[in-house]
């Protein structure tokens, strides 16, 4: 479909459009519902934690800094928080960056992360293994929080470089 | 009906970028935000009560509807997994609640089970009320009404007057009322459909 013919289709859209809101009295039902558990909100009993760097590994270098002959670009970030670890990739594409990483410990299978600084929110879940990715990620520095079902990590300061 | 995003692959419309996200609603209606509640409401409110209307209830009906799904979402907000496909949730949430409503208008007591519920829906006809063509097109207007609040305040009231009215405004009408001549109205109208479209990701 053409972006002419997808225009018209927004205006056809919007001519058809009858709906009505909701009754008033039904929303306000609505909204008062929710007051008994804004009166006692749900003690989480997740636990924060700040994720602290362990080991950076540059690209074309081996961890103890000795020129590799691998030409990879990728660098690796390992983080640890409690006995928890993250794993980072950061790989260089075109004009952006891949984002891969691997949290290990339990409890992190399908956890939800968030990569966000000042110009960019950038939301993801993990899969079964706790493993997850971003593609084309714009330079920059980011803080990324992974929300699993204990614990919530914080890496405060991730350099998207 | 939708894909990993949470979109329905059929509609060409992406989510337009609020201040707030789904997801960021529902974590914070998780933590006890009336506030974020009432915006989720405000949000969805209307396409909520349009798929009962538009499947041929009646008020009131679509009025328990309404409030059946809002219950059920707040006796699961904890338990929803993917907080950014609410949306997703809701509409297959009120699709459920307006078909057991018909069946039960019909005297036929619902499935047992969701699954068969599924099953039984999947083979109503395309112009069946409940049909996933209907739901795509309530959807897609959701969309279109979301992206007309980031319009500027010129541009809603434009495409409001010439589209969304049920008497659709004169290009005189909509002038008046928008403080420019007459012969600025097309070439206005042209742009705010195409802020509107980009806003879609068309």
């Amino acid at each position: 479909m053409s972006n002419e013919e997808k225009i018209k289709n927004i205006m056809e859209l919007m001519r058809r459009d009858d709906s009505t809101d909701a009754p008033a009295d039904s929303i306000k039902w609505v909204s008062d519902l929710f007051r008994t558990r804004a009166a006692e909100p749900r003690r989480t009993l997740v636990q924060k934690l700040v994720a602290v760097l362990q080991l950076e590994i540059a690209p074309h270098k081996t961890a103890l800094g000795e020129r590799s002959a691998s030409t990879s670009e990728v660098r690796q970030l390992l983080f640890r928080a409690g006995d928890h670890a993250i794993d980072l990739r950061v790989e260089p594409k075109k004009n952006t960056f891949g984002l891969r990483g691997q949290i290990l410990g339990d409890g992190f299978s399908n956890a939800g992360l968030k990569l966000f600084n000042d110009t960019q929110a950038l939301e993801t879940r993990a899969n079964e293994m706790s493993e997850f990715g971003y593609d084309d990620v714009p330079a920059g520095r980011y803080e990324l929080i992974i929300s699993g079902e204990r614990f919530e990590i914080s890496l405060k300061t991730i350099d998207i470089e | 009906m939708n894909d990993e995003r949470g979109e329905n692959p059929q509609s060409i419309f992406a989510a337009p970028v609020l201040a707030k996200s789904d997801a960021d609603l529902v974590r914070e209606c998780r933590d006890g935000s009336q506030r974020a509640w009432d915006d989720l409401t405000a949000r969805y409110q209307r396409l909520i009560y349009a798929i009962p209307r538009r499947a041929g209830l009646s008020e009131e009906q679509a009025a328990d509807v309404f409030q059946e799904v809002f219950l059920t979402l707040f006796e699961k907000l904890d338990e929803i997994e993917q907080p950014d496909r609410i949306r997703s949730w809701i509409v297959t949430t009120a699709k459920f609640k307006t078909w057991a409503i018909v069946r039960a208008s019909k005297g036929i007591y619902s499935p047992d089970t969701e699954e068969e519920m599924e099953l039984e829906m999947a083979t109503l006809r395309d112009n069946a009320p409940l049909a996933d063509e209907m739901l795509i097109e309530l959807e897609q207007q959701h969309l279109i009404r979301t992206a007309l609040t980031l319009l500027d305040e010129r541009c809603r009231m434009i495409v409001s007057m010439l589209y969304l009215e049920p008497d659709a405004a004169s290009y005189a009408e909509v002038a008046a009322s928008v403080g420019v001549g007459e012969t600025s109205i097309s070439p206005l109208r042209s742009r705010c459909l195409k802020k509107l479209a980009k806003l879609l990701g068309v």
